[in-house]
């Protein structure tokens, strides 16, 4: 089946004033310096009806919130992810993942979608990424401080030691080569057994030029060039359906994906996981992103993730 | 077999494929024992330790079952009489980091890891039991009651057989998952008590007729890769291993953080607790050379197209200094030294003997020294031995200076011999130079077989440096800092060999103060040295004998960045550091640059490089 018969589940506002969480849900999110960032806190003052909760990362795999009743959540306990869950009541659920990072939006994720929550996910594209002042060939963009390194994202750990030969490693990639090839350098892969996937369309027409060209060392170093493979950048479930591509043409592999990429994409990789029969480990390096790494808002987008799982699970996006 | 390739100039393919993962199978048919692979398969614990790229993996998975398999060439009546079975497995960080976090005490940390520890090598006994009941279906097996026996110590239920047990080990690390991803202090599952299962399951494999009298290595790479707690946890099955079973351990230099065990008091200390077998020492020099040449002719030998019985070494033809001299265009200077010469009133026939490159290292002296070229020449002819002695001292750095500030090659890397030095012991880096030299000789139409010109040798091994640094970024969390450091300290050395008055010949290593603590410099030397930008070698004449007490040490730039900065590769004179200098270099580089070479007056704004000219907003 080709992409254009599969549902996708975005609901998509050019105008971001336009949307409008439900009157009784519960509206998640955390601020960061960022300008897009500054979105939720607007709505937060325009909307009624719509309870929200403020997430800050204050220490590894720790939030605090402003429900006064859940002040404090350690990520890796999956029954206290849980119990917060359960306290949101049984309304929709808006995770705005704009302003968090993946490891506090993916353990969310599960837990909310484990529980049978109604949750949509929001996300607001940048206007653009900030440049690098002095780039050396390929690094256009000024994105991440450092990686504090690979580690399992709260409730991703996974003990699952496949043979080498049976790994296949998905790097979805962004526009920093040197976070793909630290991954690489990790994982090691078997030579063939790299399939890359760039976001095509980009959030702008140019962007998946500048990705080929930020990760080209180290595409053509291990040859991964030849099996790249595209995803709409902004959409988690087109990425959900090229890693199902991948998973059926890989049948019996241990899969690891690498997130590098946008955080949509992220998103797609992080419901495959969760959804698919396929053995999936997620391969984050927990980078520490600059302040103002991108400039202003556009788009913002609505994934309708709870939908999209409840159709996969009965079949309708196999 | 032929090397597997997806390029079409095959002969460079041969040698592109340089990483362990890459060759899948070939591995084993490229092989070459290295001089230490018999310590490593004596039954006792063995350390080797080597950067990235010294060929641990390759050497390690060799001495696995399957590895050794295929080394055999799939023959199954070899296989019970091997002395060893070994299994190879590659700390995952992946899995290991997953075993840290505030949520429980190290104390219950370490038991969590122990546990794990205990499912995988069970686990990999079992994989292996598994291989090996398929080859010989009537062999003797466990009993039931060993089953129990060694099911219970790992809590698994109902165990009757072997494959009871394997299934449970791999349901048992399920659920210890779920555990890892609801982490909760008052709720932790039964775990097993480190070591218990595997000295179980070895000690009862070992009374069964196919495996009485054998030995099991547990072959564990990439050390460096576990929490310095998990590496106590390890150390402690090291040192009390007994004679079941014993470990095989790959690590790079400086990976190996903690050397205690579990008790703080007990360290490991070779050679009483196991065999340390450091590669860049094994592999020194013409040992180097030696395994070298056999990797390289199997390659060749193993490669489609190349032509047989060709020694890889004459392939890299070397040139002597004067040679060397006479390429880089020392003729062009000639008329300048001959007029000098006669404007100091000598005669021609009092410089006639001298070649090119003397009479360029005369004047050069004349020059500097602040004496005239008259008395240099008198110099030379009344102390020839002292005289010698300066000239061989200064000879190699001197040929920076004849084509100093000019655009190309400023310096030849050329010669099999060089190409060794420059790869450091490293098998990685020489066979990405060969192959890099091999693919820019195709591309200039020149036939495999060829000598390949001392033009392209330098253009690969340029290459081949720039390539390197460049992904140096992406080797470690530190990786951005090590590219910094590097740009500063390879343009210091550049501009040193340059400019070569007023400071010793060939300076491209520095030493840190002994006495004083490095502080935050400490955790970059460490990373530096493990990610092969900086080599470290004793510097203390009173060298320790073993490898517990307090060295000194010199630093240099990894010699396969020399080609790309332009320096020499040699290991020759060091220059004084603090911990704050170089700290520096990575924190303000343009600053720490220029106030370095000024204690060497030297200025920081000469011409950079063609090559360096990539990184000119770095330096300016």
């Amino acid at each position: 089946m080709i992409l254009v018969d599969k549902p996708l589940f975005t609901d998509e506002f050019i105008l971001r004033d336009a949307f409008q969480p439900e009157i009784g849900s519960t509206y998640i999110f955390g601020t960061t310096a960022e300008d897009r960032s500054v979105f939720a806190s607007d709505l937060r003052k325009r909307v009624v009806g719509v309870r929200f909760i403020e997430l800050r990362e204050v220490e590894r795999f720790v939030i605090e919130t402003d429900d006064a009743s859940f002040p404090r959540v350690v990520l890796r306990r999956e029954a206290a992810v849980g119990d917060f869950a359960q306290s949101l009541g049984d309304g929709p659920l808006y995770l705005d993942m704009t302003g968090l990072s993946h490891s506090t939006w993916a353990p969310l994720t599960k837990v909310f979608l484990a529980l049978g929550k109604e949750i949509r996910v929001v996300y607001l594209e940048p206007q653009s990424y900030t440049r690098n002042p002095s780039p050396r060939f390929g690094e256009v963009y000024d994105l991440s401080e450092r990686i504090e390194g690979i580690a399992p994202m709260p409730l991703f750990a996974s003990l699952n030691d496949a043979p080498e030969e049976k790994v296949c490693f998905v790097p979805l990639l962004g526009f920093e080569g040197t976070r793909f090839a630290h991954m690489m350098e990790e994982v090691q892969p078997l030579q063939r057994k790299t399939i890359p996937i760039i976001g095509v369309p980009g959030f702008q027409p140019d962007y998946p030029f500048q990705a080929y060209l930020g990760n080209s060392g180290a595409l053509e170093r291990t040859g991964a060039h030849r099996q790249i493979k595209f995803a709409k950048s902004n959409c988690p479930f087109s990425l959900f359906y090229a890693l199902e591509q991948i998973a059926a043409k890989y049948a019996d592999e241990h899969l690891k994906i690498g997130l590098v990429g946008t955080k949509p994409h992220a998103l797609g990789a992080t419901l495959f996981a969760l959804g698919s029969s396929a053995s999936v480990e997620l391969v984050y390096d927990h980078v520490k992103r600059k302040k103002n790494r991108t400039s202003g808002a556009d788009r913002c987008l609505v994934y309708r993730i709870s939908d999209f799982m409840a159709a996969t699970s009965v079949g309708i996006a196999a | 077999m032929t090397v597997p390739s997806d390029n079409p100039t095959i002969g460079s393919s041969a040698f592109g494929l340089y990483r362990a993962e890459w060759l899948n199978h070939a591995i084993f048919q490229l092989f070459a024992k290295p001089n230490y692979y018999p310590e490593l398969e004596t039954p006792r614990p063995c350390v080797l330790v080597g950067g990235r790229g010294t060929g641990k993996t390759t050497v390690l998975r060799c001495l696995s079952y399957d590895g050794k398999f295929e080394l055999e060439g799939s023959h199954q009546s070899n296989v019970p009489q091997w002395p060893y079975y070994g299994f190879y497995h590659r700390i995952n960080t992946n899995r290991v980091t997953a075993f840290r976090g505030e949520e429980l005490q190290e104390k219950q940390w370490t038991r969590a890891f122990a546990h794990y520890v205990n499912l995988l090598l069970c686990g990999q006994i079992f994989d292996f039991l598994s291989w090996y009941y398929d080859l010989f279906p009537e062999a003797q097996r466990l009993s039931e009651e060993a089953c129990r026996d060694i099911g219970a110590s790992l809590f698994l239920k109902d165990c009757r057989s072997q494959t009871d047990l394997a299934r449970g080990t791999d349901r048992a690390r399920k659920q210890f998952e779920s555990f890892l991803n609801n982490v909760d202090p008052d709720h932790m599952p039964p775990m097993s008590v480190q070591g218990q299962p595997i000295d179980e399951l070895c000690s009862s494999l070992l009374k069964l007729a196919p495996f009485h009298s054998k030995s099991f290595f547990f072959v564990i790479d990439e050390f460096e890769n576990l929490l310095e707690y998990q590496q106590a946890i390890f150390n402690t099955l090291i040192k009390h291993c007994g004679s079941s079973y014993t470990f095989k351990v790959g690590v790079r230099e400086l990976g190996w953080r903690r050397r205690s065990t579990l008790n703080e008091n007990e360290q490991l200390i070779s050679p009483a607790d196991y065999e340390r077998i450091d590669i860049a020492q094994r592999l020194e020099g013409e040992n180097f050379v030696r395994f070298a040449a056999d990797v390289c002719n199997l390659r060749a030998r193993h490669a489609r197209d190349f032509p047989t019985d060709i020694d890889i070494s004459r392939l890299l033809p070397n040139l002597s200094l004067d040679e060397e001299a006479e390429l880089l265009g020392i003729a062009d200077h000639l008329p300048r030294l001959r007029a000098a010469a006669r404007d100091g009133g000598i005669d021609p026939k009092e410089v006639s003997d001298l070649s090119p490159l003397e009479f360029f290292f005369a004047d050069y002296w004349a020059t500097t020294s602040n004496i005239s070229l008259r008395s240099t020449l008198n110099d030379r002819i009344t102390r020839p031995a002292a005289w010698n002695d300066r000239y061989n001292n200064y000879k190699t750095s001197i040929l920076f200076l004849i084509r100093s500030g000019k655009a190309g090659v400023r310096k030849y890397y050329c010669g099999w011999r060089t190409y060794t030095i420059l790869a450091n012991g490293n098998i990685r880096y020489l066979l990405e130079l060969i192959g890099q030299a091999l693919l820019l000789h195709q591309r200039d139409d020149m036939p495999i077989g060829h000598p390949i010109s001392p033009d392209v040798q330098t253009k690969a091994a340029q290459y081949v440096g720039r390539k390197n640094l460049s992904e140096l970024e992406g080797l470690s969390v530190h990786g951005a800092q090590l590219t910094k450091l590097l740009l500063s300290l390879g343009r210091i050395f550049e501009v040193l060999a340059q400019h070569p008055q007023r400071h010793a010949p060939e300076i491209n290593q520095f030493h840190l103060p002994d006495d004083k603590s490095l502080g935050r410099a400490e955790p970059l030397l460490a990373a530096a040295v493990m990610h092969l930008a900086l080599v470290r070698s004793v510097s203390n004449k009173r060298s320790m004998q073993t490898d517990m007490e307090l060295k000194s040490y010199d630093y240099s730039i990894h010699p396969i960045y020399a080609p790309f900065f332009t320096f020499s590769h040699r290991s020759k004179r060091k220059m004084k550091l603090s911990s704050q200098q170089l700290l520096a270099l990575v924190d303000e580089p343009k600053i720490a640059i220029g106030q370095i070479l000024r204690q060497y007056d030297q200025r920081e704004d000469t011409a950079l490089p063609e090559q360096l000219q990539l990184f000119e907003s770095f330096y300016k």
